[in-house]
């Protein structure tokens, strides 16, 4: 196996484990919050709200303008 | 659908609380709706955005301008003190967001090895590893419309 295709793999299990947890967060009586809750939660935070717009901004320009 | 799915909303009915909308000084919380004309509307214009900012070429100026103006306008609708917002969902501790930490410092790891490793074709960071993905014209008009999207629904919140 290649070192791309394990980079690959890596990348695939995080996005998995993410996809987990958020099953995990959607069941009833879970405690664990959903994504939405977690970045909800942040954005009422003033500070909180200025970072997350900030990582939102530099997404797009990331990837749809430089990469 | 839920709350937590639709970037939608619009403001709550004013006409419940008539005599206190004058002295209101928080924005009235927004709640979940069927799409409004305006919201089609906005749709729209975003989407003929996203096809024509999908049609530029990555690394030149109108790719970079075409991030920074939505970024710029929908940062400074977030940071205005009246803009509405959907009600706070319930509180949960630190603890419960453990497994979410878990998943972050993990790409965290993951991104900074491929990057210390020269974020090249054998080590490429998720970026370097997506291009050929989002390349095409096509894709990059449907990376505009999610990030556009994906705003648009933190704004709100």
């Amino acid at each position: 196996m290649s070192p791309r295709v394990i980079t690959a793999v890596g990348y695939a299990l995080i996005g998995l484990a993410a996809l987990a947890v958020e099953v995990v967060a959607r069941r009833p009586g879970s405690r664990v919050p959903t994504f939405a809750q977690l970045v909800h939660t942040v954005m009422r935070e003033r500070w909180g709200r200025v970072g997350m717009l900030l990582v939102w901004w530099w997404l797009g320009f990331h990837f749809l303008s430089r990469s | 659908m839920t709350q937590e799915s639709v970037p939608m909303g619009r403001r709550a009915e004013a006409a419940a609380e008539p005599a206190a909308a004058g002295a209101r000084t928080a924005p009235i919380p927004l709640k979940a709706t069927h799409p409004t004309s305006t919201m089609i509307t906005w749709g729209a214009v975003g989407l003929g955005y996203s096809l024509i900012a999908g049609s530029f070429a990555r690394l030149t100026v109108p790719a970079e301008i075409a991030t920074l103006l939505p970024g710029a306008a929908l940062v400074w609708y977030a940071l205005r003190p009246t803009t509405a917002r959907f009600p706070p969902p319930a509180p949960f501790t630190r603890r419960d967001t453990v497994a979410w930490a878990a998943v972050g410092v993990a790409f965290g790891i993951w991104e900074l090895y491929a990057a210390a490793r020269g974020s090249t074709h054998a080590h490429p960071t998720l970026s370097i590893l997506m291009r050929p993905l989002i390349d095409p014209p096509p894709a990059r008009a449907g990376g505009y419309v999610v990030w556009l999207l994906t705003g648009v629904w933190m704004v709100r919140r």
